[in-house]
């Protein structure tokens, strides 16, 4: 019963969230209107049927806006997981392996960088850089590779002991084969696990630094930017603030839930095996 | 049992609900509003974007006098009034022999502290500032008192307009001493945190007729929505340019908040590069491509439209520009041999045209660029921006742009000159690297014409000069928007200087 569940939510999720990556990757043909386009002529103007979400404060049309704001930030974050993922699990994995001085120098860098919390950090390092999508990807991308690092070496230092790994070393395999075939696969679900849920936060960091105007810049639409750039209307024109926040947080809760059901899926697979 | 155990998770939700009751009771803005009960203190808080900049209580230095003059704490020896004509505040009168100004003053005026401005202290405040100011007019004059009520200031090459120069607040009459200041205005100084607030009380010896208020407090406020909010939520009473969505959330509330507008002379404009636009039909199909119209209608209610650098009801302000003509500015860049590509921009020999817009974002530059790129977009020239935390330190020294934005005080004295020497005298401002030897002329002749009429005149013709040679485009002049909390009246609302706000008959009442 709990099997059938935990699939038929992580279905639904990815189902979900396929959406989302396709909706923001043909954002430009679905957009009603030229997301950057202004017009005095309807400033703030509400929800109708030739503008659904409304207009801002330029007259620009809020859902084309969405929609085009979805491409910079589902895809900039997806980028940057998989960036990070990949980087921070082969530090991980090759620390765990080798150990060492190295191991040890990495491991007390790694312990300073995650002495300041994500946010603060990526702030500070965009501050330092200046403002654009790139800087910010930079930023947030220092802060955020170093928990895949020390979920991969703690893997594989428990590992790395175990008898196949030691049967693929006496057999004659190098080492960076061992690592790519025998020890990556087998941290592989968990680096994945990890990573899906963390699509969410750096979205939501996406958001903040383009907030604080440190990503992304005029004339481009981003969630975090069109809520910054409207949050003084809140009462005068709140859809300019509520449908740009309210896409953050169900895109945020789809990637979540999706980490979530994965997780769940995957423990259940384990569960499965151990029982067999 | 269960029934025991049920019974004090109540009492337990009870307690916690009361507590959370209290907690949001201690939230509320009780302690924010500023009690008009007879009896109680009546002072208004004001708070300034700005403030942070006010490291000292020395009008001379960096532009601190507008902190102190806005908060009616410092006066000068002339004022500007609401019609922008000059009239001596704590001088009597001001006369004008050659190169020589004799200056004669009040009779009544005293600091808060009682002492008498002297013909004495008012030279020693002139020499203080003529010394700090940077780039005085001042700077070398012989300033020294005659006798107790009179003093002279003598320089080298006749100074014509000595009471506006006198107008600015940096030139405020005070006793400085050490981090300590003595002004005549009708507030004096209690508390002063440099940068972050400022306290004063009643000046009783106030030597102009009686101060409505006890006192008055100025804060500084990082940003526009939290001043606003400050605002709505009574931590301040009073404060000057609002933004747009404020100024709607305002006026759709008449007896909470009275709001007044008046044209002041803060003028948003644009430098186009001389040295990178060097065709002037590109110039001035840039000029005919941006609606400046559509920029007063995209800050409905903040600022008022204009053609020259002052406004067109001003002695200055009698200029003429080609008109808005999107077709005609086509037919121009066509004429320059370009033509449309397939993105709907022009280029020539594969290269678009693309231009570079340098802007800052503040005062809603922001969305006054964001409109300027989509009307250039228009008449088919692509635009990118770049933005800069500092415009003096970056863009506008290199001059490193296409189109430079920038929002300036046009008139701060009511006098052409300061803004003609800007932007035709080579100087930093000069930051399109404009030079018109005609222009360069008429400016020498003004900086030392006394006569009033020919000044307006002269300084009409250097803006048409700039204007002919599609040099800048002058956009719109921002209005002075005072608002203030219901029952907070006579804040100079309708002087269009910006530091001219609190004063002896503000008062609060009811609210």
């Amino acid at each position: 019963m709990k099997h059938t569940h935990s699939e038929r939510t992580f279905w639904i999720f990815l189902a979900l969230a396929v959406l989302l990556v396709l909706v923001s990757l043909f954002s430009d043909q679905i957009a009603p209107h030229d997301p950057n386009a202004a017009d005095v002529s309807r400033l703030r103007q509400p929800p109708s049927a030739e503008y659904p979400f409304g207009t801002d404060a330029m007259g620009r049309c809020v859902l084309s806006r969405v929609l085009c704001g979805a491409k910079t930030s589902i895809f900039c974050s997806l980028f940057l997981v998989l960036a990070t993922a990949v980087f921070g699990s082969a530090v991980g994995i090759a620390c765990g392996y080798y150990s060492g001085a190295l191991d040890r120098i990495i491991m007390r860098v790694i312990d300073g960088i995650m002495a300041f919390p994500q946010m603060v950090l990526a702030i500070a390092v965009a501050g330092m850089l200046g403002g654009g999508m790139v800087n910010a990807m930079l930023a947030l991308g220092f802060a955020s590779w170093t928990p895949y690092a020390r979920l991969a070496r703690s893997r594989v230092i428990a590992m790395k002991k175990e008898e196949f790994v030691l049967a693929a070393r006496i057999s004659g395999c190098s080492d960076s084969a061992i690592m790519r075939r025998y020890i990556f696969p087998n941290v592989f679900s968990t680096l994945l696990t990890y990573s899906t849920s963390q699509v969410g936060t750096i979205m939501l960091g996406f958001a903040g630094l383009s907030f604080l105007n440190l990503g992304v810049q005029l004339p481009n639409a981003e969630w975090g930017s069109m809520i910054n750039e409207a949050r003084g209307m809140l009462v005068t024109a709140p859809w300019t603030v509520l449908y740009p926040a309210l896409a953050l947080v169900l895109t945020v809760m789809v990637f979540n839930y999706l980490g979530d059901a994965l997780r769940d899926k995957l423990d259940v697979y384990r569960e499965s095996e151990a029982a067999e | 049992m269960d029934t025991r155990k049920n019974m004090r998770t109540r009492i337990l939700a009870a307690v916690l609900a009361l507590c959370m009751a209290f907690a949001l009771c201690a939230c509320g803005s009780a302690a924010n509003t500023n009690s008009s009960a007879p009896g109680a203190e009546k002072i208004v808080r004001i708070g300034d974007l700005f403030a942070n900049t006010y490291t000292s209580l020395d009008p001379a230095k960096d532009s601190n006098g507008w902190w102190t003059a806005c908060l009616g704490i410092s006066e000068t020896l002339f004022r500007i009034n609401d019609d922008y004509s000059v009239t001596p505040w704590l001088a009597e009168s001001a006369e004008a022999d050659g190169s020589l100004w004799t200056i004669t003053l009040k009779d009544n005026v005293v600091f808060s502290d009682g002492t008498k401005l002297t013909a004495e202290k008012a030279a020693e405040s002139l020499q203080h500032a003529a010394e700090i100011v940077d780039s005085s007019p001042l700077a070398g004059a012989e300033i020294k008192a005659v006798d107790e009520k009179t003093l002279t200031v003598a320089a080298e090459t006749p100074i014509a307009t000595l009471p506006n120069i006198l107008t600015s607040p940096a030139y405020s009459m005070a006793i400085l001493d050490g981090d300590s200041a003595l002004f005549t205005g009708p507030f004096a100084v209690t508390e002063f945190d440099p940068g972050v607030s400022i306290k004063a009380v009643k000046n009783t010896n106030y030597w102009d007729g009686e101060v409505k208020l006890d006192g008055v407090e100025g804060k500084y406020v990082a940003d526009a929505d939290t001043l606003s909010m400050a605002f709505q939520n009574g931590e301040i009473d009073a404060y000057i340019g609002p933004t747009t969505n404020d100024l709607a959330l305002f006026q759709e509330a008449p007896e909470k908040y009275t709001v007044v507008s008046t044209p002041s002379s803060r003028l948003y404009y644009y430098y186009l590069n001389m040295e990178r636009l060097p065709e002037k039909n590109l110039r001035a199909a840039i000029n005919m491509a941006i609606n400046s119209d559509e920029i007063c209608a995209l800050l409905s209610g903040l600022v008022s439209p204009t053609i020259g650098a002052y406004g067109p009801d001003t002695v200055f302000g009698n200029v003429t520009k080609n008109p808005y003509d999107p077709e005609k500015a086509k037919q121009l860049i066509e004429g320059l041999g370009y033509t449309l590509d397939a993105d709907g921009y022009y280029a020539k020999d594969g290269q678009e045209i693309e231009l570079d817009i340098a802007y800052y974002a503040a005062r809603s530059i922001d969305k006054i660029v964001l409109l300027m790129q989509e009307q250039l977009k228009k008449v088919g020239i692509k635009a990118t921006l770049t933005v800069s935390e500092d415009p003096d330190g970056t863009y506008i020294t290199t001059h490193d742009f296409d189109i430079g934005m920038y929002c300036m005080i046009a008139n701060p004295s009511a006098d052409p000159y300061y803004f003609m020497d800007r932007i035709v005298g080579g100087g930093l401002y000069t930051a399109g690297g404009y030079h018109n030897d005609d222009a360069s002329a008429k400016l020498a002749e003004l900086s030392g014409e006394t006569d009033t009429a020919r000044r307006a005149e002269l300084a009409q013709q250097i803006q048409q000069d700039v204007i002919d040679d599609e040099a800048m485009g002058f956009l719109a002049l921002l209005n002075k928007t005072t608002c203030m909390r219901s029952g907070v009246s006579h804040c100079s609302e309708t002087n269009p200087v910006s530091y001219y706000f609190l004063n002896a008959n503000t008062d609060i009442s009811g609210g």
